[in-house]
């Protein structure tokens, strides 16, 4: 290490050999050292033109976020939310208890000292007012930061789940400047978010919402959205289901269908979302989703969309809420299929598996290869019986 | 004994082309997806969710010309098993599709442990593998001590891994015969008996110079699985002679040394060169040293298993060498060789080397949470530590290691 300043963290990558251009005050995790290996060809290339970035705003809160922003749930390699920074995407989710709570830690160290510089958000899970605020000192903690942007109540997907107990929290919690602005995340955005429009408290709303949904959902994201409401969209790749098999020797080609590309930017041409979290965990993933800021929709998209949604009907649940009550078990089948989807989808086995092992023991324990018949009937042609058969098969 | 290079003549195909009519036990688990995918039919079918919707029309071509005609298998000791010189070492890979697509391959040798990805590494590898279990060498390791709990690790590891067997069963990180206890041994005499296991082992990170040659004198164990690669010096490769001569099939790990990279993420040809050689030199460094069955690196992606594979086919070059020269210069101040100088050096009873290898995790794996699990297991005095507290660092690496700033960034990111 070369560098002669020495800043308060200016230790933590002295184990690197030279500074890292960009990230010399960070936990420098984007290197081990400069390019040692430089080809012929490296020397002439010239640097391609920095990503077209842009920004919305997001609702009353008036900060101005990337439409590209960046989910960190599934991410285990720091360098690539360094990177996203370092480019100038500027939202950040996390939660408390992604990565068994050591997702907060990365983010932290991965934003180091450009924190600032990004609407950075986390999520509780607690319910009670107490074990909220700690939870929240926790995550500041863990960030490494002693705010966060938003602070979301995570996963509510009836308005009972939410009591005035964490409300008052949120409030707690922007009186101590603790948190900016409090939001709610949900699976169910057609309850939610016409109810979070009328009762005034929050600042954010972060739903499910992607190309498979109906009508019903557009118009409650409006209803919040025209509230004040900013509008975050989670799970915008519908699955993250991949058309071309792995063992298709032209997977390495092809593994880029343009699917999840033209899945963001339907999302982006909506213009009540201000920003969307995809998940990424690596380089490739960051770079091609970066591309859906500077292109809009295109009618090959929307080709391409229509044959996506063919391919992942029979697999893919678009959490409308038609079989909530419908199993005879009493298995909850929206989320089943979810914490599926993160296997089949997402490729992150040991999350799907976690969160199986999470629900109910009564639910665990169905085999659906019990039942002589199913009486659940998805209306959009999902095969709920072979679905759920396979999360038992896979994770109980 | 010496370890030949058994060219078997197996020709191993692609199972991409074979259409299976089959209908089987399990056929209801892929009802769930579109169409049947070739050649996984009977498999759970993770690699796919539907044909391949966007296959190009000169597909078949090059399906072809992927095809492997086949690659060397090694024998593994004693054990006569016969191995591919790639194995995949499952720890922290999460996507199903990899490991089935390397078993279709023709990959053969599959390691993971029931301390894995929280434990649910085995039930990923059992599904990947489906059907096709038998077909290949596999294995599981217990970090137990005593005999109960240890067979009690391996009955679930058998559930886990939908199996009534394992190949190789490893007493999981034991880099002194302190480690081993009697409750260990016995439990492997035992699950041999009941033909849970067909063979023994023994992993260790370090302490090879002393851990080989006592395991070729003790006898007991069957398969090593050793770290080995290019940053090590010829001790370890005599010790690993020794056990070799013994008939201990010899399995190497940590052949990456690392998995540092050398190009910056932020730098615009990243993508081009991220690819800079160095592992695949790594890799292919380990697998033409003398008495190497196989080698167990990690793999997490497609890419990374494509480059892999193409070690089994090319030789290790004067410019890989050049490569190992310029990547050991760049990883020296941050990669620690596991050569156990530093045992106990630390005034405050750091475990100097584990620490390093937690901190790898997250700086060459890019596995933070791994890295940041592993660490909180560390006791708590250790946890506690803070290397700005001491005013001097009593602990020199001989290769090195800047090693109080190496804590300090663990102590940083972790504690």
């Amino acid at each position: 290490m070369k560098s002669k300043n020495t800043s308060r963290r200016s230790f933590l990558s002295a184990g690197l050999i030279l500074p890292v251009v960009g990230a010399a005050s960070r936990a420098g995790f984007a290197s081990t050292g400069t390019a040692l290996f430089k080809s012929p060809e490296e020397a002439t290339e010239k640097p391609s033109a920095p990503p077209k970035l842009e920004f919305r705003t997001l609702g009353k809160t008036g900060l101005k976020v990337t439409t590209l922003g960046f989910g960190c749930m599934i991410t285990s390699d720091p360098s690539v939310v360094e990177r996203a920074a370092d480019i100038g995407i500027n939202y950040f989710d996390t939660s408390r208890n992604y990565q068994h709570g050591n997702n907060e830690r990365m983010v932290g160290a991965a934003l180091g000292a450009k924190r600032k510089q990004v609407v950075l958000s986390t999520k509780t899970d607690t319910s009670k007012k107490d074990s909220m605020l700690q939870e929240l000192e926790t995550s500041l903690r863990e960030l490494k930061t002693d705010y966060v942007d938003i602070w979301y109540l995570h996963g509510k997907d009836n308005i009972a789940d939410i009591t005035d107990e964490m409300i008052e929290a949120q409030q707690i919690a922007k009186k101590q400047g603790k948190i900016r602005f409090a939001g709610v995340s949900t699976h169910k955005p057609q309850q939610l978010l016409p109810w979070m429009a009328q009762k005034g408290v929050f600042d954010v709303a972060l739903p499910v919402y992607n190309f498979t949904m109906d009508a019903g959902v557009d118009q409650a994201i409006d209803t919040a959205a025209k509230a004040g409401i900013g509008i975050v969209a989670m799970k915008v790749m519908a699955g993250g289901f991949k058309s071309v098999k792995p063992s298709d020797p032209l997977y390495s080609r092809l593994k880029k269908d343009g699917a999840m590309l033209a899945a963001l930017k339907w999302v982006i041409s909506k213009p009540n979302i201000a920003t969307t979290i995809p998940g990424m965990t690596d380089m490739d993933q960051l770079d091609e989703n970066l591309r859906a800021m500077a292109n809009p929709l295109s009618t090959g998209d929307k080709q391409i969309l229509a044959a996506h949604l063919e391919m992942i009907k029979p697999i893919y649940c678009r959490m409308c809420g038609e079989c909530d009550g419908a199993c005879k078990q009493g298995l909850p089948i929206a989320d089943v299929m979810r914490i599926l989807t993160y296997a089949d989808g997402y490729r992150q086995f040991g999350l799907g598996r976690e969160r199986f092992q999470q629900l109910a023991a009564e639910h665990r324990a169905v085999r659906c290869g019990d039942c002589d018949e199913c009486t659940v009937q998805c209306p959009h042609g999902v095969r709920v019986s072979d679905r759920m058969a396979r999360a038992q098969e896979l994770f109980a | 004994m010496k370890v030949a290079k058994v060219y078997d003549g197996l020709s191993i195909q692609l199972r991409i082309c074979m259409k299976s009519k089959k209908t089987s036990r399990r056929a209801f688990l892929s009802a769930g997806l579109i169409l049947p995918v070739a050649g996984v039919g009977a498999r759970m079918g993770l690699a796919s969710t539907e044909a391949g919707l966007l296959n190009s029309p000169e597909g078949h071509i090059e399906e072809a010309h992927a095809s492997p005609a086949g690659f060397p298998m090694r024998t593994l000791g004693r054990t006569g098993l016969k191995v591919t010189p790639l194995g995949f070492g499952g720890g922290f890979t999460a996507d199903t599709s990899v490991v089935e697509r390397a078993v279709d391959l023709g990959i053969n040798y599959f390691d993971t442990a029931r301390a894995y990805l929280q434990g649910n590494n085995e039930r990923l590898m059992g599904i990947a593998l489906g059907p096709k279990r038998k077909q290949i060498v596999l294995s599981t390791k217990s970090k137990a001590s005593d005999k109960a709990a240890a067979l009690k690790d391996l009955e679930t590891s058998l559930r886990e891994l939908k199996t009534d067997y394992v190949d190789i069963w490893y007493c999981h990180d034991k880099p002194s015969p302190d480690n081993v206890t009697d409750g260990m041994l016995e439990a492997h005499v035992t699950a041999k008996q009941q033909g849970k296991i067909r063979f023994s082992g023994l992993s260790t990170h370090a302490n090879q110079q002393q851990m080989l040659p006592w395991m070729a004198k003790n006898g007991f164990f069957d398969v090593v699985m050793t770290g080995y690669n290019f940053s090590m010096d010829s001790t370890v490769a005599q010790a690993i002679d020794i056990a070799a001569k013994a008939g201990i099939g010899i399995v190497a790990m940590k052949v990456m040394a690392g998995g540092f990279r050398s190009l910056k993420p932020s730098d615009p040809i990243y993508s081009k060169f991220k690819k800079d050689g160095a592992h695949l030199a790594a890799l292919k460094w380990a697998m033409g040293r003398p008495n190497i069955a196989t080698t167990v690196p990690g793999m997490t992606d497609m890419d990374q298993l494509d480059e892999n594979f193409q070690a089994m086919s090319m030789p290790f070059s004067p410019s890989d060498e050049k490569l190992l020269d310029a990547h050991l210069e760049l990883i020296k101040p941050l990669y620690c060789r596991m050569c156990g100088q530093c045992e106990g050096a630390c005034q405050q009873g750091l475990p100097v080397a584990d620490v390093l290898r937690y901190l790898t995790y997250a700086d060459g794996y890019r596995q933070f949470a791994m890295a940041r699990e592993n660490f909180q297991q560390l006791p708590a005095a250790h946890r506690a530590v803070r290397c700005g507290d001491c005013a001097d660092c009593t602990v020199q690496c001989p290769h090195g290691v800047r090693v109080s700033d190496r804590m300090a960034r663990a102590q940083e990111l972790f504690a």
